[in-house]
């Protein structure tokens, strides 16, 4: 290259410079002039506490959906490995979604498909953005925060009903036909070991004709409400089938729900299994205070692999 | 004598120089063969039930592995054994030995520990590790003496340039120990969030000394350092398609005062750009996230001046092996060099991924696809297409230059380098595609309780990409290890052993803008300042209202 070539290639190189320069302002003229339009989808933070502390407001201590004003409704949801409670949230349709979202546990995600909704859960934080649903149609929530084994399971739904409908549900409630039993299930226990109670192959295991029979060995029961209650790690077999999973303890499930979950699980599926666990029984074992790797311990004592 | 010692009897520094880079192999032998395990997963096949990998109990396990693995541990051995030797050759000067031997045993040492935690399966945390899930003492004790490590190489190679500066009185630092020390110092502004996050935090957690660690505070150390950790990644390609790769095609440096600047400007705009990667985060004003993404959009004028600058200097070596007209000289490239043709395929693959970063710094857009599988897409292409490829193609004049081994064949490293650019691209389509679906990223969506259908509809053809794209990358790290292997045990001695081929520079200046650019420790202190401004009220805020949170070990 001589001298000649040299000053060409400056000169084109000097234009080159401030045309990326400028297309970099441009970009960043571009972003802000669309968040100063439209910015419901940012995320704001509501509150920043203990889990505890937050878990215990109006907001939290009994998520759902309430009618806030007109036209308007609060969402407060608790993320959990990995369930969202409530899983599922029915609401009207051109009416503006305010979303508190906060987590128990660990790190998760709340996306909602088919929308620009997009925020990251952080126990300690509660989490809060906006969306009005222009159709009606049901909407999945996805965790997309890798939280654990059971992750790609951690899913929620909104289903959001024509104006009309949505009235007419609220003003005739179907009457509450399940059990608490089949409730706690519902919300907790179903993303891994699904509604069916089938499990899933290598992770969870089956409970449907397990629990049943587990209910029938001699110290099966206390073993059942350990597991409820402390959780359970380790390698396990279930049916010739080896399971890896985990379980987390579910202390924070009352005395009465712990009870009739293990009773749902050990009949609801129209297994013949003793179902006789009494809140009693639950309060007993709470002194335990085990951890997951000590009813691993108790599953092999009772000659269970 | 044997002829191994004659080897490095002379030149001790390539003996090192080896042991990094076949260290960085190693790990990447592992973590990439997991990879193509986790491209099935995202083609909605489960693997990982069949047990063909006893040693891996879940996806999730495996998918920590591959990306520590590679991400973190492949590129630091390597680029520690890079820019510590070519700076060495380039200057002339003798490194410390001993000091350098230390620091290579504690990244080994460091390696090992957290392989060892990971393949227990105590620590499926991923490469991010946010807080609360909880890893080993052993986990996090062994990425921290990796990074140590890395500091002290990095300490090593801003002596020998001291040493090089008070020898040679008046004149600039030569061109590719300048790129090289830039990194360096960068990288050791950046490196301060994960050490604080690891030494101050995650430790003393992990051994039970506290209760507790604040997740966004935690979080936002990772990204202090886990944004420009992408350009410790990146600037060792560049130093190589800057100051070694126009020498390979027979041109010359186009502009000394522009490739300086561009690592000035990396110094000083790679760090304070982390909110990039938060904009999700509740904890985190959406003020402070803005400014990052205007940084973010800046960041991006030191990539795109490079397109410019090594454009130039491979025309020009296009030209004089006779290429006419405006593309003409493309052809004329020596294209059947694999070396040679995997970093131009590097350079192809860096337009897309460079593009898609900017769709991932808009503070708008990247709310839409934070999570999904768009970003490992991104990632593959940047780090594990343009860097990985990049490095991959280095090897082979590298790894004879460093064992006095021809290159076992040249066949199979063009076949290598190929199969890796087509794999890249059939893999990173596909999970471009399903982010813009919402297919989270990090899922093992082969294994679901709800059919995948049913939540992840219309993506069967960009999983089928996924797929298809894991297979060829497989093929190509089996052509690759061939290569390697046979070159180290088979190929011939001292036959076509290559020189480092370091580029002629002939516009260098010791005065003007090349001079003001070579006050390093001026420049370092503004990147500091930056850094800390960025960073300074939003840390204090989150300080100020901290909160405890236990961990869990979900897996």
């Amino acid at each position: 290259m001589n001298e000649k070539q040299h000053s060409i290639i400056e000169r084109w190189e000097r234009r080159w410079l401030g045309l990326a320069s400028a297309m970099s302002l441009v970009f960043v003229i571009l972003i802000a002039a669309n968040l100063a339009f439209d910015s419901n989808n940012v995320v704001q933070l509501k509150q920043r506490a203990n889990p505890a502390e937050i878990l215990a407001t109006d907001i939290f201590s009994n998520p759902g959906v309430i009618e806030t004003s007109a036209n308007k409704y609060r969402v407060a949801m608790v993320a959990q490995t990995f369930s969202f409670n409530p899983s599922e949230v029915r609401l009207p349709v051109d009416s503006e979604i305010e979303f508190y979202v906060t987590s128990k546990d660990v790190l998760h995600g709340f996306q909602i498909k088919s929308t620009n909704t997009n925020m990251e859960i952080i126990p300690g934080e509660v989490s809060y953005s906006s969306y009005t649903f222009k159709k009606p149609g049901e909407y999945w929530v996805i965790c997309n925060e890798y939280c654990g084994i059971g992750h790609q399971n951690m899913l929620g739904k909104i289903v959001v009903l024509p104006k009309a409908v949505y009235a007419q549900e609220q003003a005739n409630p179907v009457a509450e036909e399940a059990s608490l039993g089949q409730s706690v299930f519902e919300t907790n226990c179903a993303s891994c070991h699904q509604a069916s109670g089938a499990g899933l192959a290598g992770v969870f295991p089956p409970l449907k004709g397990n629990l049943a029979a587990t209910s029938k060995l001699d110290g099966g029961k206390d073993y059942l409400v350990n597991t409820a209650l402390f959780g359970l790690s380790g390698s396990i077999k279930v049916d010739g089938g080896s399971y890896n999973g985990v379980m987390p303890a579910w202390t924070q499930l009352s005395d009465e729900e712990i009870s009739a979950v293990l009773n749902y699980a050990i009949s609801g599926w129209g297994d013949d299994g003793v179902a006789d666990i009494t809140e009693a029984d639950v309060a007993a074992a709470r002194t335990n205070s085990y951890s997951s790797e000590d009813v691993h311990g108790l599953r092999q004592a009772l000659g269970l692999e | 004598m044997s002829r191994k010692s004659k080897v490095f009897t002379g030149l001790p520094e390539k003996k090192l120089a080896l042991a990094f880079i076949l260290t960085a192999f190693a790990a990447l032998f592992l973590g990439s063969n997991l990879g193509p395990f986790q491209a099935f997963n995202y083609a909605g096949l489960n693997i990982y039930h069949l047990k063909f990998m006893p040693f891996v109990n879940s996806y999730y396990q495996g998918l920590t592995l591959h990306g520590v693995l590679n991400a973190l541990v492949f590129t630091t051995f390597f680029i520690s054994g890079l820019l510590w030797y070519l700076p060495a050759k380039e200057m002339n000067i003798r490194p410390n030995m001993t000091f350098s031997w230390i620091s290579y045993f504690v990244m080994l040492l460091g390696l090992v520990m957290a392989a060892v935690a990971i393949l227990a399966n105590t620590s499926n945390v991923m490469y991010t590790f946010y807080a609360p899930l909880k890893g080993h003492w052993g986990f996090y004790l062994g990425l921290a003496l990796v990074v140590v490590a890395s500091l002290m190489v990095a300490f090593e190679v801003v002596r020998m340039r001291q040493v090089w500066k008070k020898e040679n009185p008046g004149k600039v630092t030569p061109i590719v120990t300048f790129m090289s020390v830039m990194l360096w110092l960068m990288w050791a502004i950046a490196s301060v969030g994960i050490v604080v996050e690891v030494v101050v935090f995650l430790i003393p957690w992990s051994f039970g000394l506290l209760d507790g660690v604040d997740p966004q505070i935690t979080k936002s150390l990772f990204w202090w350092t886990g944004h420009p950790i992408v350009y410790f990644w990146l600037l060792p390609a560049y130093v190589s398609w800057y100051g070694l790769m126009p020498k390979q095609v027979k041109g010359e440096l186009a502009s000394d005062s522009l490739t300086r600047l561009v690592f000035v400007l990396f110094l000083l705009f790679s760090t304070p750009v982390g909110f990039h990667h938060q904009f999700t985060d509740p904890g985190i004003p959406a003020g402070w996230k803005m400014l990052h993404s205007m940084m973010t959009m800046f960041v991006g004028v030191p990539s795109l001046i490079t397109a410019f600058t090594i454009g130039a200097s491979l025309e020009l070596g296009g030209r004089a092996l006779g290429g006419k007209g405006v593309l003409g000289w493309i052809k004329k490239l020596p294209w059947n060099d694999p070396s040679v043709a995997g970093q131009l395929m590097a350079m192809l693959l860096f337009i897309p991924a460079g593009a898609g970063g900017i769709v991932l710094g808009s503070f708008n857009l990247n709310i839409m696809l934070h999570n999904t599988a768009w970003i490992p897409g991104h990632f593959h292409i940047t780090v594990g297409g343009a860097v990985t490829l990049t490095f991959i193609a280095m090897t082979f004049w590298l790894l004879p230059h460093l064992t006095n081994r021809k290159l076992f064949s040249k066949r199979l490293a063009l076949g290598t380098v190929w199969s890796w650019f087509i794999g890249m691209i059939f893999f990173s389509t596909g999970m471009h595609w399903e982010g813009l679906l919402l297919i989270p990223r990090r899922a093992h969506i082969s294994n679901m309780a709800e059919n995948l259908q049913g939540v992840y509809a219309g993506a069967e053809f960009p999983m089928m990409l996924t797929g298809i794209g894991g297979g060829i990358l497989w093929l190509s790290i089996a052509l690759f290890f061939t290569v390697i292997l046979g070159t180290i045990f088979l190929g011939k001695k001292d036959v076509d052993v290559p020189e480092v081929p370091f580029v002629d520079n002939k516009w260098a200046s010791d005065t003007g803008l090349a001079a003001a650019m070579d006050k390093i420790w001026a420049w370092f202190a503004v990147a500091a300042l930056l850094v800390a401004v960025v960073y300074a009220p939003t840390l204090y805020e989150l300080f100020s209202t901290y909160v405890s949170i236990p961990g869990q070990t979900p897996w």
